[in-house]
């Protein structure tokens, strides 16, 4: 095994596997594997044989001590297959795998001794698969009766366990291992409320200085279990975060779409089919896409972004392309975006993303695509931002119909909201590593329609009507002078960026 | 090998699995454990009735019948429950298969194990019928466990080809669960080692099984051993040839046990 950092205990790069749907084409597959060995180059150029089918794609995941991963997806997406992987039951087809120090996973499959065994049996036979010596069991063998609660039946013989009583042993008999990774694949489902109770507190105490990885379907479980998440579908890891939230709302959302009967969303606070998905990390790509743009519109939130895209959109109809970095994740056109370049056809991109993010995932070609923004006043900026949220949360939470006024009890001031590193200086973060005068052209909100017309001039657009743009009025009207001083203070990088760009206009104009 | 460093570490595994096997085949009868008594006793009762019937006629063995018969099938079973239950190591435990990361061979030992322990006690039973005859028996018995070990081995080493096509399917071993019955027709077992025919004549010289059997039950028996040249010889293929069959499943077993249907 190669030298690995003692914290990693899984290491898989490019995993692949293969099954096969069919029984008999899957007996002649296995005869032909039983006379030799076949060698995969390069797996996403295989044609697969007849009714098979990759369980795992092209899937990398690191798993590191202290992680506790919650590993979800929808029936049939893979868990289990991976976890076999994982686990050295089953070999891989293709790709990297490795692991250190001992690995014990629990399955929900439970059965497969003869049922004649007794409980104490059982025990020091898992417990042996798991790799314990008889030493190890022997001073183990207490503990596990009395975590199972099984002190009155361990004598019984296991056939005439329930599956609950079963489980309960399965677990506890895992737990004794000395284990550098805990797989639990579905095992607790069984298992009462009590008894699962305990197993997660016990799952919590354990994952500080071990890794666990938690398959389930029941949510309330993964949250209580995980603090990082990974979806499955098809084979694929579709998304990996350590926000576990985030993670489930992103399931949630997939299944959704996917159309899975009987699976409703159980939260929706965070579903809004026009804004980006929630945060997650990982997926942006690790060598920059190469793609020639003509123009970039940097949207920064609360600036009239969303009005110049109806623009764009008009103008460049397919050719325009939504593309969003946030919380280092890349998403093209509202979904997370996998790939290695943007489709052929995009010439155009808006969205929102930081320029240090943009700068990650786009390399730079000869010619440099036209860069376009918009700025407001600072302070009507994050009034305008406070208020949108504040209207937006109240319609995600559908106060009025529910009569609940959470808000009205629970609600973030505008001078807090202010206060927050996330809301201060948010157009200065959105253009950090990039001058103003490195901009084809920055137009000003508050003039919007102006702007608009000079720019179409400069591009040569044709000559169509503007939408129409909502006139939110001064936000600034009727608030304490004393507040919006404060706020314009907390805002002084973005009050000189302002003053800066609106000189440079008027340099640009003569 | 790295495959038995492997099992070593598991030898715990293999120990409980076997002594677990053991008593639970006749853990839910009144009987218990005489059951291993019993059966052979009913087979040759058996015998000795078609004996009686003349329905047999079994060649000079120089021996009572019955005593030679239970002793020879005894020495066959040992053969034939290694392949029994080695053969089936492998799908009788495709759910522990598919949850459990240990060394599989773990599981064929065990069963051989099982096999062999399970033959043992028929052919100590007839041991005990041989002196009840009145048959002197020699004193190279001391050998006898030894030399039977590569029949132990060849029928091991065949079982483990056969669990790793049965797991894939099922056809071969219907085929090979059949032929198995017929093997002991061809084998000297049951008669003396010259039947008459020339085809069958032949065929038993060149069976290795003849030798495999021959030797070990010579040696309880006859002034002289039977054909120890040939048996060296083919105890020498046996090694070579478990040896490969071992090999061969290392290699082989990962990708075939996920065809394993749990």
């Amino acid at each position: 095994m190669k030298e690995a950092s003692p914290d990693i205990i899984v290491e898989a790069g490019r995993l692949y596997k293969r099954f096969c749907r069919d029984m008999k084409w899957s007996m002649w597959y296995g005869m032909q594997d039983l006379l030799r060995k076949e060698k995969i180059k390069d797996p996403e150029s295989l044609s697969l044989r007849r009714h098979e089918f990759w369980a795992v794609r092209d899937l990398s995941l690191q798993i590191r001590r202290g992680q506790a991963i919650g590993l979800i997806g929808r029936n049939g997406s893979g868990k289990t297959t991976l976890m076999r992987l994982i686990s050295g039951i089953i070999p891989a087809s293709f790709g990297k795998l490795e692991q250190q120090g001992r690995i014990t996973p629990i399955f929900r499959l439970r059965s497969g001794m003869h049922p004649h065994y007794t409980g104490r049996d059982y025990i020091y036979i898992q417990a042996a698969m798991h790799g314990m010596s008889k030493k190890e069991i022997d001073e183990k063998a207490d503990e596990v009766i009395r975590f199972a609660e099984l002190e009155d039946f361990i004598d019984a013989p296991i056939g005439t366990y329930s599956s609950g009583m079963k489980a309960r042993l399965g677990y506890s008999i895992a737990i004794a291992s000395d284990f550098d990774l805990l797989i639990i694949d579905e095992a607790l489902a069984v298992g009462d409320t009590e008894f699962r109770a305990k197993c997660l507190a016990n799952l919590k105490e354990i994952s500080q200085q071990k890794a666990i990885v938690f398959v389930s379907h029941n949510m309330d479980m993964v949250r209580e279990v995980s603090n990082a998440i990974v979806v499955m579908d098809k084979g694929k890891k579709i998304l990996e975060s350590s926000d576990v939230e985030a993670g489930i709302d992103y399931y949630y959302r997939q299944l959704a779409e996917g159309g899975e009967k009987g699976a409703k969303p159980r939260t929706r606070i965070f579903i809004d089919k026009a804004a980006p998905l929630p945060p997650v990390s990982h997926n942006l790509p690790q060598q920059p896409l190469s793609h020639r743009l003509e123009l970039i519109s940097l949207h920064i939130p609360k600036t009239a972004g969303t009005s110049f895209r109806k623009i764009l959109e008009k103008q460049y109809g397919p050719a325009l392309t939504r593309l969003d970095i946030r919380n280092g994740k890349l998403l093209v056109d509202g979904k997370l975006f996998w790939g290695s370049s943007l489709p052929a056809k995009s010439k155009v991109i808006h969205g929102h993303f930081m320029y240090p993010a943009l700068r990650q995932c786009l390399a730079e070609g000869k010619e440099k695509p036209k860069m376009i923004t918009w700025l407001r006043h600072p302070v009507e900026r994050v009034i305008s931002n406070y208020y949108y949220l504040a209207e937006r949360m109240a319609r995600e939470l559908n106060e009025e119909e529910k009569g609940l006024n959470l808000l009205m009890k629970m609600q973030k001031s505008l001078p807090e909201y202010a206060e927050s590193d996330f809301a201060r200086n948010r157009m200065s973060k959105f253009l950090e590593g990039t001058e103003p005068e490195d901009f084809f052209f920055i137009g000003l909100s508050e003039r919007f329609e102006s702007d608009v017309k000079e720019l179409a001039a400069l591009l040569g657009w044709k000559p169509g009507e503007l939408p129409h743009v909502n006139k939110t009025g001064d936000y600034r009207e009727g608030i304490d002078p004393e507040i919006l001083e404060r706020i314009a203070a907390l805002n002084e990088k973005d009050m000189e960026l302002y003053e800066r760009v609106i000189a440079l206009r008027k340099k640009s104009k003569r | 090998m790295s495959s038995l460093k492997d099992i070593y570490a598991y030898r715990y595994l293999l120990r409980k699995l076997t002594l677990t096997s053991l008593t639970i085949q006749f853990k839910k009868s009144f009987l218990g454990i005489s059951w291993l008594v019993i059966q052979p006793l009913i087979t040759i009762v058996a015998w000795v009735l078609l004996h009686g019937a003349g329905l047999f006629n079994p060649g000079d063995t120089g021996i009572p019948y019955p005593a030679y018969v239970l002793l020879s099938t005894s020495i066959w079973a040992l053969f034939a429950n290694l392949y029994a239950l080695v053969s089936n190591a492998l799908v009788m435990n495709s759910q522990l298969l598919m949850q459990h990361n240990f060394p599989r061979g773990v599981l064929l030992l065990e069963r051989g194990a099982v096999a062999v322990f399970n033959a043992f006690i028929p052919i100590l039973l007839s041991l005990g019928v041989l002196l009840l005859y009145g048959v002197s028996i020699r004193w190279t018995l001391v050998f006898f466990p030894l030399a039977l070990l590569p029949l132990i081995l060849f029928g091991f080493s065949i079982a483990v080809l056969f669990a790793l096509v049965k797991a894939v399917a099922n056809d071969l071993n219907n085929f090979f669960d059949k032929a198995i019955v017929l093997l002991m027709y061809v084998t000297p077992v049951v008669y003396a080692s010259d039947p008459g025919s020339p085809l069958l004549r032949s065929i038993i010289r060149w069976n290795p099984l003849t030798y495999l059997l021959g030797f070990p039950r010579s040696l309880l028996l006859d002034p002289v051993p039977f054909a120890p040249v040939e048996f060296f010889w083919v105890s020498a293929a046996v090694l070579l040839f478990a040896l490969l069959v071992w090999r061969y499943f290392h290699h082989v077993q990962a990708r075939i046990i996920e065809r394993l249907i749990a």
